[in-house]
């Protein structure tokens, strides 16, 4: 069974701790950052609530990227992580384009710009240790194991406290199901996540399709620096309150 | 491989004498100072370098130490605005900060031939005077072992010598060497970061034709 | 001797005059900085581990460093630490980068360019240990010589060296930032419950209702409560916030309420009003361990929550079920640490600290499961019980420039004020200061910085020890590198959140430039200035911690084969006894009445209210990974946040004319800021909240500087005589009480 990790966005506290030490300790080109935390606010004065996620590659069990890539660079290992091999990637982006979850990232400052994104740890994991992000987190927001004991875990916190959880478990299903699966107190569009149904989504049309507009006024706090909505945009440190997603209304 | 030439008595005397020059300026520096340029200047001859620039500037400092000390210090230790030109292959190499990869890998060249930092010397591995310091003592090993007839060793220290210049020197010479110019007040460390650049790039060349 | 003439060959000249020649010029053997590894004593650390504790802040979370080739690869927590328990917050795993940072002080230097100031070029040069000391030592020594010990002022954080440094030259002038953090939670904790100070410890994990006014603790990213908060709310714990601002903490609670600024003292009032009316309290604990009910309860007799709700701004009845609801439920707590609203950051502070000790009392959460708890340490030996030296002299007992020593009920506590030492340096009044010795304190930290530039201006020498070229740094004439705490060792005593004694084994770095520790560097200042008796034979950290290994009945090594950790978890043996004089919680504070101020809090005001055009309360907020200097130059954190933001409710902002991103001038009567403006649904539109950290002017500082704006600028210094006026035994620096504009640039 595959490794994974259970995300429970209640007990996040938006320290940013996991992706300072990821960056810190994996080293991604440039200022790219393989996580962020995405800050999110909802509601008006006096009636306001902020949720916090983390965000990094979903490590699905059918990936779209893989599917997508027409040099075999990406593929999902057994125990779970999604990796790729740099010196196969021709640049070509497709992977990309077909991750509804706008994972992939590019360097473009390097001559040959190549795709890079979080890889779960898994050269770590293969030395038996945890991942960064998952040994960093002070709070107890991330937990690793046996995919169907975090599901069983995340079922038994919904049992146990439902006014604080939304009845469902991200990733259980979606787009086929996902190694990095989420528990969330308000609905996972509002924290960003896309809305899929359980098909892989292998076809690279589909890919282009899926992207989730939260329908709450997103302030995309911490890092933007790996991350970009627009393929065809360079991905730079941003400041933390200069991010908004549109609202659905008005 | 071509028989010991006069660039192999030069190298030894131009590393260590660069890496005087990078020292903090002391009174016994600018004492010694005519000395040093001579040296330096003799042991560069034959192979092109804008030394002479080096030369003009000392004259420029016109034995004014302590004008020396403050643009040492503004540009390798502390200084108005930050540090302008810290001369660490970390820096520029492995994201900014102290004691990165690149330090290790100088560390454990000096480690491999049997060597260490000195605690007295307050110095991180990848500082540039020692890594000058470094290939100051390959080359002079080198050369007492092929004055002894013992030409593995003189071989071995040769690569050593390319393999450190490449891994450790040149990859960040010039990006060094473009922040001092970028924030020098005074003539003698542009000049002098020049030379180093050069001298580099030309004992590399050498290295690789002589082996 | 070789044919010479005129002429030799270039080949005979570099064999004779290159190599060997030159190491005329070098020493020891020709190598300056490379030894042979048979010589050299270990410089570098070797492979493997070191057990230490981070010192970012008060914590202290034990970590496990990790070493390769010489250098620390990254830092995990230390599972047996009962703090850390495996790991460490953003700020801690952080500070490996402040280990490696460029800008960092790596040798003593002195300024070359006599004019001191903002902006301007101190022209340093490297200099030696030597030099650096003696310069220092014959500075000191000059004038406390010609103006007496006490116009030397020692800036640095209260501890063991400090105090015995500034003791031993004989001044009174210990300054430290207490007033800007916590003072107005110690002088109430001290009066009502341990006759010494505050206590650090909350069981937050067993609370079942966490009621807290001001309080961030998980968005401060503090490292075990967090994780305890968290714990309590699957456990079915509820929280609640009373803030104007809607923080980390807020965004996690059952409930957030927007109380208006410098209120929560009315909030809390009422709330005790109703505890008591209703005969909700805790009677078994209550009748058992404290004394004073029923004086409280004819206190706040009109003190209803009807009344309150007019002035906090929160309704009646939401007043009246929440403390219900706190009393009700067990265990209960009130959240708080520092910078909360009974933190030194309104006038009415110290009353609010009163309130949350009462609360607590009433509920019976003091030193039981669930609340506030009672640190437990151990009993370690003190410098006179290691060595012999003379007693300080007298002088130290005299009026300070801070005027500290008026504040009879904080005094003794040892902690300093931030507020008055401009005003107190400039007026000369009770003398004047010509020196001053800064060590991990900035300028950036203090009320109205600009005005204590204008203040250390007239001193005849500034000598700074640090790790970061801070501004201080920019305005000292002889500069001290200090070490990092990776770079110290000894034994570190649990200090916040020790439910039973523990201590910590800090094993050193060695160190990476030419650092050297603040007490190796004050014994040899001690020395010079002719005080070396204060300084006897083999006094030092390594004497200390060996007589405090003894005195727990262990050794380093032990210790370090255990884990790094000393100390046994017991279960919690609740007190029976408190430390005041009837040994019970004392609810009407008599040691306050003592001493001249009111026992029993009263209603008070904040001492500003919106006027004019002053029509926003000023917040200070901090991001989860900022902590003063140590965190604000890290090259990776800066990223998620380039400067700093006022913070505005959306609509207010809207009405104004403001949109995201405008820049702003925020005034205060100190000084004003410029910031540009950032949108929120999160905040009172009465308000504005602005980050801490930011405005660096040392351009020491390659990341940190010219980011953003320093609120503190807004917050105005004090005279020894304004603070004095407020009445306030905790001497609260007022950090919040302060109200602006804010108009379009």
């Amino acid at each position: 069974m595959t490794q994974a990790v259970l995300v429970d966005t209640i007990l996040c506290l938006a320290c940013n701790a996991c992706s300072t030490e990821c960056r810190f300790e994996n080293q991604p080109p440039e200022e790219l950052f393989y996580t962020r935390i995405d800050q999110i606010e909802m509601g008006e004065f006096p009636a306001v609530r902020a949720e916090y996620i983390k965000r990094q590659c979903m490590h699905c069990d059918h990936p779209a990227c893989v599917s997508a890539c027409p040099v075999h660079a990406l593929h999902k290992l057994p125990s779970g992580p999604v990796v790729y091999e740099a010196n196969r990637c021709i640049g070509c982006r497709y992977c990309m384009l077909a991750c509804p979850f706008n994972i992939p990232m590019i360097n473009f400052d390097a001559n040959f710009p190549v795709i890079t994104k979080c890889t779960f740890c898994d050269d770590r994991q293969a030395a038996g240790e945890l991942p960064v992000c998952v040994r960093t987190c002070p709070f107890g927001a991330l937990k690793m194991g046996e995919r169907d004991e975090l599901i069983a875990e995340a079922q038994t916190r919904i049992a146990r406290s439902p006014d604080r959880y939304v009845n469902h478990i991200y990733g259980l299903h979606e787009a086929g199901g996902t190694s990095w699966l989420y528990l969330s107190s308000v609905p996972f569009t509002d924290l960003g996540l896309p809305d899929l149904g359980p098909e892989a989504v292998s076809a690279l049309s589909d890919g282009v399709a899926m992207y989730g507009t939260p329908s709450a006024l997103v302030t995309v706090g911490a890092v933007l620096a790996g991350v970009y909505w627009v393929t065809k945009r360079r991905m730079q440190a941003t400041d933390v309150s200069t991010e908004h997603n549109k609202k659905e209304s008005e | 491989m071509s028989p010991w030439s006069e660039q192999d008595l030069a190298r030894p005397t131009i590393y260590q004498a660069l890496a005087q020059g990078l020292a903090y300026p002391s009174d016994e520096f600018m004492a010694r100072a005519q000395d040093w340029q001579a040296r330096l200047v003799e042991a560069l001859e034959g192979v092109v370098l804008p030394v002479a620039q080096v030369t003009e500037a000392l004259q420029a400092v016109n034995g004014d130490l302590q004008a020396l000390q403050v643009e040492h210090t503004r540009l390798f230790i502390n200084g108005v605005p930050h540090v302008l030109a810290p001369p660490y292959a970390s820096v520029y190499i492995d994201g900014g900060q102290l004691f990165g990869r690149p330090a290790a890998r100088a560390l454990r060249a000096y480690q491999q031939a049997g060597l260490t930092l000195s605690a007295a010397a307050h110095a991180l591995p990848d500082h540039l005077a020692v890594e000058l310091e470094f290939m100051f003592y390959l080359g002079r090993e080198g050369l007492e072992a092929s004055e002894q007839g013992d030409v593995a060793q003189a071989d071995l220290m040769r690569r050593r010598s390319a393999e450190f210049l490449s891994e450790c020197l040149l990859p960040w010479a010039p990006a060094w060497r473009q922040r001092v110019e970028e924030s020098a007040q005074l003539a003698f460390y542009p000049a002098l970061a020049r030379v180093i650049e050069t001298w580099l790039s030309a004992d590399s060349q050498f290295l690789a034709n002589a082996t | 001797m070789s044919d010479h003439g005129m002429q030799l060959s270039r080949r005979q000249f570099l064999k004779l005059g290159g190599v060997s020649a030159l190491s005329a010029l070098a020493l020891g053997g020709g190598l300056e900085y490379l030894t042979p590894i048979a010589q050299a004593s270990p410089l570098l650390a070797e492979d493997g581990r070191l057990y230490g504790t981070c010192g970012v802040c008060s914590m202290g979370c034990a970590y496990i460093a990790h070493l390769r080739d010489g250098r620390i690869t990254h830092v995990t927590g230390n599972p047996a630490d009962q703090t850390a328990e495996g790991f460490l917050c953003v700020k801690g795993y952080s500070s490996v980068r402040l280990l490696y940072d460029p800008d960092r002080l790596k040798y003593p230097m002195k300024r070359t360019n006599p004019e001191r100031g903002v902006g301007v070029d101190p022209g340093w040069v490297k200099i030696t240990w030597d030099e650096a000391l003696d310069l220092t030592a014959g500075n000191l020594k000059a004038v406390r010589d010609r103006y007496g010990p006490q116009a030397i002022a020692l800036v640095a954080r209260t501890q063991t060296w400090q105090k015995h440094f500034a003791q031993s030259i004989g001044t009174p002038n210990q300054i430290a930032h207490q007033n800007t953090c916590y003072t107005t939670h110690d002088v109430v904790w001290r009066a009502m419950v341990t006759g010494k100070g505050k206590t650090w410890t909350v069981d937050y994990e067993h609370s079942q209702y966490i009621l807290t006014f001001g309080w961030n603790g998980m968005g401060n990213s503090k490292n075990h409560w967090g994780r305890a908060v968290n714990q309590a709310l699957a456990n079915g714990a509820r929280l609640v916030v009373f803030d104007p601002r809607l923080s980390i903490t807020a965004s996690r609670a059952h409930e957030w309420i927007p109380i208006k600024p410098g209120t929560d003292l009315a909030a809390l009032l009422a709330m005790i009003h109703v505890i008591i009316d209703e005969d909700l309290y805790d009677h078994d604990f209550v009748d058992n361990y404290t004394t004073g009910l029923d004086e409280l309860k004819a206190h706040v007799q009109d003190y209803t929550p009807d009344w309150a709700a007019p002035i906090c701004e929160v309704p009646a009845e939401a007043l009246a079920r929440i403390a219900r609801e706190f009393a009700t439920t067990k265990p209960a707590v009130i959240a708080h640490h520092k910078r909360d609203a009974g933190g030194p950051n309104y006038a009415n502070s110290w009353r609010t600290a009163q309130c949350f000790v009462i609360m607590d009392a009433l509920v019976g959460s003091l030193d039981r499961p669930g609340g506030h708890i009672l640190d437990r340490q151990f009993k370690l030996p003190g410098l006179r019980d290691v060595w012999q030296f003379p007693d300080y002299s007298d002088t130290i007992k005299g009026p300070r420039i801070d005027g500290l020593d008026k504040y009879p009920v904080l005094k003794p506590l040892g902690k300093g004020s931030f507020s008055t030492l401009a005003e107190g340096i400039l007026s000369q009044s009770p003398y004047p200061v010509k020196a001053a010795f800064f060590w991990k304190h900035n300028i950036l930290s203090f009320p109205d910085p600009p005005r204590l530039v204008e203040a250390l201006k007239t001193l005849d020498f500034i000598a700074v020890s640090d790790v970061l070229p801070t501004e201080i740094v920019q305005l000292a004439d002889v500069v001290l590198p200090d070490n990092t705490f990776f770079e110290g060792s000894g034994l570190n005593q649990r200090q916040y959140h020790a439910m039973y004694p523990q201590v910590a084994l800090r094993e050193p770095l060695p160190p990476v430039h030419d650092t050297k520790s603040f007490a190796a560097v004050s014994f040899e200042i001690l020395k010079r200035m002719g005080l070396g008796e204060y300084v006897p034979e083999g006094m030092g950290g390594k004497g200390l911690m060996q007589a405090e290994l003894e005195a727990l009945g262990t050794a380093a090594d032990e210790i370090k084969a255990q884990g790094g950790m000393w100390g046994e978890a017991t279960p919690l043996k609740p007190k029976t006894e408190f430390g005041t004089a009837s040994g019970k919680i004392d609810l009407t504070a008599a040691l306050l009445e003592e001493n001249g101020y009111p026992g029993l809090p009263a209603w008070q005001p904040p001492r500003t209210e919106p006027h004019g055009d002053y029509a926003f309360h000023l917040l200070i907020w901090r991001r989860p990974w900022d902590r003063m200097t140590q965190t604000q130059n890290d090259p990776i954190v800066s990223g998620f946040c380039t400067e700093n933001r006022a913070l505005l409710n959306a609509g207010k902002a809207r009405e104004l004319g403001i949109a995201e991103g405008d820049e702003v001038w925020v005034e205060s009567i100190a000084n004003r800021i410029m910031l540009k403006a950032r949108l929120t649904e999160g905040i009172r539109p009465d308000c504005v909240a602005i980050e801490h950290g930011f405005g660096h002017w040392s351009t020491g500082l390659s990341i940190a500087y010219g980011r953003g704006a320093n609120e503190g600028d807004l917050i105005p210094a004090l005279t020894v005589e304004q603070q004095l006026a407020l009445g306030d035994p905790g001497m609260s620096a007022m950090m919040e009480d302060v109200m602006v504009k804010i108009y379009k640039v």
